[in-house]
């Protein structure tokens, strides 16, 4: 069967006849850039609100071999957004329902869905892919996916260089970025300016509650609807959060969790921001028409990061966000702190928790000749507790090199510490 | 002829209400419902997208009305498309009535006078329309409506504490607090709008009014110091209350022209309180203070409506909404634009000559408004020649060099004889009136955000024209 009829491509093969006064410069027009905008693989991450946006957008741009990658199972609260999806696909695959859908449509396009954690996967599997397009809601994973990348890449050989387009959305503000590695700021580069996620999903709240925020958004989205059915819960009415506060406290008790405050409480049911298609759609495209200019080279790159916020007109900032030469990832870094000798290596590490530009979770350390302190494995991490409590100079000498590694994170940094 | 037309008739109850001091909304539609109406998004993306969504190429050959209908069905169950498969065109000229059924119309694809026909329509029965398209890496969209009003702006902060003038509660409130007491755990837990009550009381004593410069400000600041002078510099409730002194201010004298024009009135209080350093007690305390001097400045509205409501022999409002519009009282918003056929001066064959200083500005920043013109240029010349500039390969070179003189013409009747364009102008030619689908997609976005702000009264919908430009990733919104 024929499935590319003619005139099918006509579109998106326009700009590649010939060069356009913003084609970047040494684009070469004619049939082997139309051949390659087919025949090159590209690797979506996420196939939620953005990444069902992505991959219909990328289909229908004449991308013909596209994987994509999400460990989510579909929910019945995503149908409203995530438009691949219909109700009999509840409970499957997001990427599979995702691939299913785009090659029934799309005739002549290949989508490989993985159905697993972008963890999974090595080097040499994300080598095979031109690009890489994120659509995720997970920092930590984005952080992942920028460290592979940027590990990845040999200054030596051109052929390793992976760009990464990066797209996010919240409520009505969203940001969609292209990354080329140790050539424009990458993901950590930058995180000083993400801020701390408010939202959490439904299944968390309902059934895995960890963090004193899960409790209230119970007591708020489920138990106050149960209790009050016409009522509004109001985030100014003192009552209403008082309610919500003793609801909270509640559940907090039963999963011993702690830190449940009134002001928390306040700030948790006022500071619901949902998932608004219309961004995600916008900033998908975004993404989508940086991967076409990438590929082809008919139009130069945005520089490099574009902000999006939609709720009172419209309003789009893109800048050139610089690299940090001290980078964990991309850079060359070096934290350095200058501390008590007498501290414990606990206040080091509670310290090192504090700061936002590296935001570690679980710190390990160790400094060449021992292990300071290692989350894991369980006999290591019980041999080195006893460290938490010992003073910082009699377990190393000022500014000697201590390497800083975190379980979760695919990164790893060189740490002094000047002892007085 | 593009099958170009969309409209939309019930998405969700929108019931419309001019009756409340010229606000309307839809009681029914919350901030939550955004994400209601998805598929009005994907009707926007299909419509201008269509030409490589035949790649459901069982469809080619079929109406692209009833394709999009069928599709836009199977997405939502519960949407209701259907389509009239005749010549936009004609049906503009000859059955003009049909459109007036409609709360909103899109239009992706018009020549300019069928254009200017529909919004004329349009704009005599008061339903907003939306002009959206895309040119290659460019995409436009253009609001026009001759009123749109907005109680729920929703403002990233509606505080507004009040400070400037404090009714009794409030006062006999902060007085409770001792702020000499060597108590750091007193102090650390005083809220802040009570420490710039009490340096606002200090300061009335030595001074007639509030400080209005930058000179007394600093001198305020130095004076909320003052009163805690055992307290550590880094305290947060102090930072907090040095920080919010000058929005404090300027609030004042907004307040001030407001009180000696409309009769010694405020507006009424919105009631909420900003997160803040203060124990539980205190701040609950100072919460529910708050509440209840908003619930009686809403109860006095109440009856001023009642009485208003049965003077005017008027339908009662709703107490839930009277409840909203006191809450946001300071941010009501009342939007309009100009009609399409005054920037056509009436016949789309005049010039730009009413654009003099936009087009001077655009010239000389080269930025992205220039677009606007180059577009208008385009439909222009697809009026000269019955086609665009750059789509037939034998006649690209001569499309080149005619686009530029017609430019070139128009630029020079408004005096512009040199400017940094060229590239922009010569990017309309080589785009070739083409439809990328990322950028059809982005505008499809941007589109159906827009009307859902437009249909939903929720948010502030952009004032008028958006333009986004895909090969540097930047847009901007300007106003026509």
């Amino acid at each position: 069967m024929e499935v590319d009829w003619p005139d099918r491509w006509q579109n998106v093969h326009h700009y590649l006849k010939r060069a356009a006064p913003f084609s970047v410069e040494g684009f070469q027009p004619g049939s082997e850039v139309i051949e390659y905008l087919h025949e090159c693989s590209i690797c979506i991450i996420g196939a939620g609100g953005l990444g069902c946006e992505l991959i219909k957008n990328l289909a229908m741009t004449g991308f013909k071999d596209i994987h994509i990658i999400d460990m989510d199972t579909i929910d019945v609260s995503n149908l409203n957004r995530q438009f691949l999806f219909r109700q009999k696909d509840v409970g499957r695959s997001k990427a599979e329902v995702a691939a299913e859908f785009i090659m029934s449509r799309v005739p002549g396009c290949k989508v490989t869905p993985y159905f697993g954690k972008i963890q999974d996967k090595d080097e040499e599997y994300y080598s095979q892919f031109t690009l890489i397009i994120c659509g995720l809601d997970s920092v930590e994973a984005r952080r992942w996916m920028n460290a592979m990348i940027i590990g990845m890449y040999d200054e030596e050989d051109p052929s390793t260089l992976k760009p990464l387009i990066d797209g996010g959305t919240e409520g009505f503000k969203g940001q969609s970025r292209v990354i080329l590695p140790r050539m424009t700021a990458c993901y950590e580069c930058s995180l000083e300016m993400q801020t701390k996620p408010k939202t959490f999903p439904m299944c968390t709240i309902a059934n895995t509650p960890r963090l004193p925020e899960h409790c209230i958004q119970f007591a708020s989205q489920v138990q106050w609807p149960e209790e009050f059915k016409d009522k509004k819960l109001d985030g100014d009415d003192p009552e209403h959060i008082q309610w919500c506060l003793r609801k909270a406290k509640e559940r907090a008790d039963q999963y011993g969790i702690r830190g449940i405050t009134y002001s928390l409480t306040q700030g948790v049911v006022k500071n619901i921001i949902p998932a608004i298609a219309s961004t995600n759609a916008i900033i998908a495209a975004s993404c989508a028409n940086e991967a076409y200019k990438l590929v082809t080279g008919c139009a130069g790159s945005m520089q490099n990061y574009m902000m999006y916020v939609g709720d009172a007109g419209i309003y789009t900032y893109t800048f050139a966000l610089e690299r940090k030469e001290e980078c964990p990832v991309c850079g060359s870094a070096l934290l350095q702190f200058e501390m008590d000798k007498n501290s414990l290596l606990q206040d080091l590490i509670d310290l090192l928790l504090e700061k936002n530009e590296v935001q570690l979770k679980r710190p390990s350390l160790r400094t060449s000749s021992k292990s300071l302190y290692m989350q894991a494995p369980p006999q290591l991490e019980q041999m080195t507790r006893k460290n938490l409590e010992m003073k910082l100079q009699d377990l190393f000498t000022s500014n000697e090199e201590i390497n800083v590694t975190d379980m979760n994170l695919p990164i790893s940094l060189r740490l002094h510490v000047k002892l007085k | 002829m593009t099958m170009g037309i969309a409209w939309t008739k019930t998405l969700g109850k929108c019931e419309y209400m001019s009756d409340w001091c010229n606000c309307s909304r839809d009681r029914n539609i919350k901030e939550h419902d955004f994400t209601r109406y998805p598929q009005l998004i994907k009707v926007l993306d299909l419509f201008v997208l269509w030409t490589t969504m035949k790649s459901q190429h069982e469809d080619i050959g079929q109406l692209k009305a009833q394709c999009i209908s069928k599709s836009l069905n199977e997405l939502n169950p519960e949407v209701k498309g259907s389509f009239i498969a005749k010549d936009a065109s004609k049906l503009i000229k000859t059955e003009p009535e049909i459109f007036k059924q409609f709360s909103l119309i899109i239009v992706s694809e018009l020549s300019e006078y069928d254009l200017l026909a529909l919004a004329e329509i349009a704009w005599n029965e008061n339903i907003p329309l939306v002009t959206v398209r895309t040119y290659g890496f460019l995409g436009f969209m253009h609001l026009v409506f001759p009123e749109h009003t907005v109680i729920e702006t929703h403002p990233e902060s509606s505080i507004d504490l009040r400070l400037d003038c404090p009714w009794s509660e409030l006062i006999e409130y902060a007085e409770k607090f001792k702020m000499n007491a060597d108590d750091s755990m007193v102090l650390t837990h005083t809220p802040f709008p009570v420490i710039l009550l009490k340096a606002a009381k200090i300061w009335k004593q030595n001074h007639a009014s509030y400080p209005s410069t930058k000179d007394e400000r600093i001198s305020f600041q130095q004076a909320i110091k003052d009163l805690l002078p055992n307290v550590a510099a880094d305290e947060e409730n102090l930072k907090e209350a040095e920080s919010n002194c000058s929005r404090l201010f300027r609030g004042t004298l907004a307040l001030k022209l407001f009180m000696e024009n409309e009769g010694k009135n405020h507006l009424p209080l919105p009631g909420n309180v900003p997160d803040m350093k203060a124990d539980t007690e205190s701040y609950v305390q100072l919460q529910r203070l708050y509440h209840n001097k908003a619930e009686a400045d809403k109860q006095c509205l109440k009856n001023y409506v009642v009485t208003l409501c049965s003077n005017l022999k008027r339908r009662m409002i709703d107490s839930e909404i009277i409840d909203i519009f006191c809450k946001n009282a300071a941010f009501l918003k009342v939007l309009g634009t100009n009609s399409l056929k005054s920037h056509f001066n009436s016949s789309p064959d005049e010039q730009f000559s009413s654009y003099g200083i936009m087009i001077e500005n655009a010239c000389k920043n080269g930025d992205n408004q220039l677009y606007y013109l180059v577009l208008r240029t385009a439909d222009r010349f697809k009026t000269l020649h019955g086609r665009y500039p750059g789509t037939v390969d034998e006649n690209f070179e001569s499309d080149l060099v005619a686009f530029e003189a017609l430019f070139d013409t128009f630029l020079k009747e408004v005096g512009i004889l040199d400017a940094n364009y060229h590239a922009k102008v010569k990017e309309i030619v080589y785009a070739g009136a083409r439809e990328l689908p990322s950028v059809a997609a982005l505008l499809g976005g941007i589109a159906s955000q827009e009307v859902i702000k437009l249909i939903t009264h929720q948010y502030l919908p952009v004032d008028n024209c958006y333009i986004f430009d895909g090969v540097t990733s930047t847009s901007t919104s300007f106003k026509l």
